[in-house]
């Protein structure tokens, strides 16, 4: 059975869902909301498209569009620091594999990391847990 | 005689909804198009899953006539920029 279940903690949200797209959709809206109610100096397209590049890849690659399997998503902002924990039910990938991707070829395959690390979010893989860990620094508009 | 055909996607090119768009211009290309216009004045967001399907069809038809974009936000000029399709597309 499809589930999907957002919890607000103090400084941010926890998602958790079954792999489908529907729901990474769903979870890029209630991002985009969180960080538009707490006034943060974020692009929020920027935010939009590196969430769905995580998510998706959490679902297609993590997950093998196995609507049994769960991603789950934690946001939050606290000291100027957007952190954004994405984890999946997959294998995870093997030792010593990066991230990064290189961009600027014909290829339409291997661009998502490339697109994050242009956003400046800056991106680890955890292996032990199978977490990937975007942080940016995001102040709170000015105005 | 090249035959011109523009498409305007009224959606956010995602993955979960590229599909449509990659159906639409493969179905293009099966009926003879050698120019592809895709007017992106209702995209607001488009991930790589979206840019991939753009890359696709440029590829297919590059020889005739490069993929053009128009109507692009200044957000995914940027995008494109990152990525650096923007030195492969023809974008306006």
């Amino acid at each position: 059975m499809l589930m999907y279940n957002v919890n607000r903690t103090e400084n941010g949200l926890c998602f958790e869902f079954s792999s489908s797209y529907i729901y990474v959709d769903k979870t890029v809206e209630n991002c985009v909301s969180f960080v538009r109610e707490k006034c943060l100096d974020i692009s929020e397209f920027d935010l939009s498209v590196t969430l769905h590049e995580v998510l998706s890849n959490a679902v297609r690659h993590g997950n093998k569009d196995n609507p049994e399997k769960k991603v789950y998503c934690n946001l939050y902002w606290k000291d100027d620091l957007l952190r954004i924990e994405v984890r999946d039910e997959g294998k995870g990938l093997p030792s010593g594999d990066s991230l990064k991707r290189e961009s600027g070829t014909l290829e339409p395959h291997g661009m998502g990391m490339s697109i994050i690390e242009g956003f400046d979010f800056e991106c680890s893989y955890v292996s032990e847990k199978n977490i990937v860990l975007l942080k940016k620094k995001v102040k709170v508009h000015p105005n | 005689m090249s035959q011109t055909i523009t498409v305007q996607p009224d959606y956010n090119i995602t993955v979960s909804s590229s599909d449509v768009l990659k159906d639409e211009l493969l179905r293009h290309i099966r009926e003879g198009a050698e120019h592809i216009v895709v007017d992106f004045s209702q995209v607001k967001i488009i991930d790589s899953t979206g840019l991939s399907v753009l890359i696709s069809t440029h590829n297919t038809i590059k020889d005739k006539h490069p993929l053009e974009l128009v109507n692009v936000s200044d957000d995914i000029k940027r995008l494109l920029a990152i990525t650096r399709l923007d030195k492969h597309f023809q974008v306006n």
